[in-house]
């Protein structure tokens, strides 16, 4: 009976400020949405951007023809005043690359030898300026297969996926903020308009918990079904943004379980604001109530 | 009961002191402790029935309980036939009957009547009056305050009278203005007369001085025949 009287309860409140309950939803689902698609954003550029990493932007393959050559052409690479850092990547780390860049294709990674991947040395510029001279001096080394550079458009995307990765989680926090305050302010209102049944439940002794957790519930309830939608507008939006959106060369596949990974973070984002939330509009009533 | 914490001194309920009560004990402490109150405070929107099951419900009381304790009380105030209204559909007297069934409903050990009978007219309080003696018969201790004199004088049960939160005097069958009022005292202002029908040791009550101007108290130790009230003629509460 207690566990049915809960959720009456819980639901009778959510009936009873219909308007302010909607509103205290979309605040939790339009804060949970934003960080939602920010994470999906990051990935999205995380994985097309997995080799231009960290001011990356010339790779160099190497021949393998004497892999003890490797480390010295590293090094005098390194040694070049121009060049501020270059990483040895090595057959074996490359393979790891290929497969997690592909993780989503296996049919692709099981045609591929991994002795097949080149090894290569990954350069970052102090000044950019000298981007040719160095492009020259590494083509000119004879174990250097070929040399790669970042295009313009690579790094131009991967800028505005950083902006838009920021600006939805900082968009999301403070909209998570209001959403808080949305939802303790639902809970308050529900205290008010049974002010008085509470009084006499207190009168008669129910014990704390339980003129509490309808009210608790309430809030969760608010938060979870913000969440929820905040999960599928997420999922079918991407699907949609994928379809018909080509963006060339950012690789916008991004695993399943990703998403649904993400998207239990963010249901789980969503309880917690609705028990933030209503643990903050039961604050008052919490300290009358000694 | 505990809705706030006493400046100075103690408060005793039957043998605890309630000022060290730990917060999460509160609640039971006030399962034994029923409340009327001069407005009845019963809950607009729901049946008589429903009022008195409210205050068993919201302590966990199992249904099958609920349905056997709710109508036996329900004929212990007289309102059998009318479990289904609602409180706007009831006398003054009547909702002040529901308001007691309620308060007795999980039959507490202590019943606090605070001016049960102020809104009501004097025929009527009678009859509250009959329903409280009823009440007290069964064991719980009644603590009335009133500042009705017919009442007082006609029950003459304990009484103890409150002058700016101390006690002046106690009596064991006392009247509202008996032998024992001091001397110094102006006796009408905010006179507040308490009566209490008990067969607990009686509590030492000692209010925060700040609570009331003055008052009394009326108690008598033992729900004995011989310290019954002479009823008062005049039919309760119908009109």
């Amino acid at each position: 009976m207690r566990a049915e009287y809960v959720i009456g309860e819980a639901a009778t409140n959510l009936r009873r400020n219909v308007l302010l309950v909607l509103g205290a939803i979309l605040a939790v689902f339009v804060s949970l949405f934003m960080t939602y698609m920010a994470l999906v954003v990051n990935e999205v550029a995380r994985n097309s951007a997995e080799r231009w990493q960290e001011g990356i932007s010339i790779i160099a393959w190497l021949d393998d023809a004497d892999l003890a050559d490797h480390t010295l052409i590293t090094n005098e690479v390194a040694s070049w005043p121009e060049v501020s850092r270059a990483v040895y990547v090595g057959k074996a780390e490359s393979w790891q690359e290929f497969q997690t860049m592909f993780a989503d294709n296996p049919a692709l990674v099981e045609t591929v030898d991994p002795s097949s991947l080149p090894a290569s040395v990954r350069v970052e510029l102090a000044d950019n300026e000298t981007h040719q001279a160095i492009v020259s001096k590494l083509v000119s080394i004879p174990l250097v297969d070929e040399v790669v550079e970042a295009s313009d458009a690579v790094e131009d995307t991967l800028e505005a996926s950083r902006l838009l990765n920021t600006g939805g989680i900082v968009l999301g926090v403070a909209l998570g903020l209001s959403a808080v305050v949305m939802i303790s302010n639902t809970v308050r209102m529900a205290i008010y308009a049974r002010r008085e049944e509470i009084g006499i439940m207190k009168l008669v002794g129910a014990s704390n918990w339980f003129v509490r957790t309808p009210f608790l519930l309430e809030g969760l309830i608010e938060g979870l079904i913000g969440g929820g939608l905040a999960v599928l507008a997420g999922w079918f939006g991407y699907r949609w943004f994928i379809s018909n959106l080509d963006l060339g060369i950012i690789d916008t596949d991004v695993p399943q379980s990703f998403l649904v990974s993400r998207g239990l973070i963010v249901l789980a984002f969503g309880a917690f604001a609705g028990a933030v939330g209503s643990l903050v509009g039961l604050r008052r009533y919490l300290q009358e109530s000694k | 009961m505990r809705e706030e914490k006493p400046t100075g001194g103690e408060i005793w309920v039957a043998g605890r002191n309630i000022a060290e009560l730990p917060d999460w004990k509160v609640p039971y402490l006030r399962r034994s402790v029923g409340t009327v109150f001069q407005d009845f405070k019963l809950l607009p929107n729901k049946t008589v029935f429903q009022n008195v099951a409210f205050a068993l419900e919201v302590i966990g009381r199992p249904r099958g309980m609920v349905a056997q304790q709710v109508p036996k009380v329900l004929k212990l105030v007289g309102l059998s036939s009318k479990s289904e209204r609602l409180p706007r559909q009831l006398s003054g007297g009547e909702q002040q009957r529901v308001s007691i069934a309620r308060a007795f409903v999980n039959r507490p050990l202590i019943l606090l009547a605070d001016e049960p009978t102020g809104n009501l007219d004097p025929a009527t309080s009678v009859g509250i009056m009959r329903l409280l003696d009823r009440i007290n018969r069964t064991g719980t201790t009644v603590v009335m305050a009133t500042h009705d004199h017919a009442i007082v004088d006609a029950m003459r049960r304990r009484v103890m009278q409150l002058e700016r939160g101390r006690i002046v005097r106690d009596e064991s069958r006392g009247v509202y203005e008996g032998p024992a009022v001091t001397d110094a005292t102006p006796t009408v202002n905010g006179l507040t007369p308490i009566e209490t029908n008990g067969q607990q040791a009686p509590p030492a009550v000692k209010a925060p001085p700040e609570m009331e101007a003055s008052s009394q108290v009326e108690a008598s130790p033992e729900a004995d025949p011989s310290q019954e009230v002479v009823a008062t003629p005049g039919e309760p509460d119908e009109g």
